[in-house]
């Protein structure tokens, strides 16, 4: 693992068009800057960990019977039954 | 995101299931960027979205305003730019929806990071919104 020392303002550059900025320290909490291209997604750790957990458990059970789930025959759109 | 809007997925017996691209794969699937949506029932509520890669994952999902009718988040920029998105109404939400084996009473959908479509031109991705307490990453499709 690479680890770098960077001062309020400077910048990391990953390959050539990532780039992370260093905008602010407070105590413990350090604001970032990120430019990436658009297909590079970023997230905070902790949303992504939750998102790909409940993907995977989506995956996991794709063949379930619903059924008996789905709403009564109206869609939602329109008027509904008085 | 109306079922009207979602009449034209085609049904699950249509072999010519037009093709989703999805320019960034799903959250722990990056390798999967082109996926099927199918319907699974005659109301267009519930569908079937599966990679087409052999042994890629597949995932039960659900048109998620026939189910909450309050449920209409607002698109973040990044993805409406991710999704080439210039009208509204060229927007199909979908929901993911989690199972536990042998329950389906206790199935659950995802409103965090629903998968939105561009049906005009067939370019889909997940979108995570701000607010999770606004949009549960679990919610019970019935209670």
């Amino acid at each position: 693992m690479l680890v770098l020392t960077r001062k309020v303002g400077e910048t990391i550059r990953i390959g050539d068009d990532i780039e992370i900025t260093v905008i602010g320290v407070q105590r413990d909490t350090v604001r970032i800057s990120i430019q990436a291209p658009r297909e590079i997604r970023v997230h905070r750790e902790e949303v992504y960990q939750l998102v790909q957990a409940a993907n995977a458990e989506a995956a996991a059970n794709a063949d379930a019977d619903l059924t008996s789930l789905l709403p009564p025959a109206r869609p939602a759109s329109g008027a509904g039954p008085s | 995101m109306t079922s009207t809007e979602l009449a034209g997925v085609s049904a699950g017996t249509d072999t010519l299931a037009p093709i989703l691209t999805f320019p960034v794969g799903m959250l722990g699937f990056p390798n999967d960027r082109e996926y099927t949506l199918e319907r699974t029932d005659d109301a267009c509520t519930m569908f079937r979205l599966c990679s087409t890669n052999p042994g890629g994952p597949r995932f039960l999902a659900v048109a998620p305003a026939v189910y909450f009718a309050d449920y209409a988040p607002e698109i973040p920029d990044e993805a409406v730019a991710t999704l080439g998105l210039t009208d509204a109404e060229d927007a199909v939400l979908v929901s993911l929806v989690s199972v536990p084996k042998g329950d389906p009473q206790s199935a659950t959908v995802n409103l965090f990071a629903p998968v939105v479509i561009n049906h005009r031109t067939r370019v889909g991705a997940q979108v995570i919104l701000g607010d999770q307490n606004a949009y549960p990453l679990r919610r019970r499709l019935v209670s």
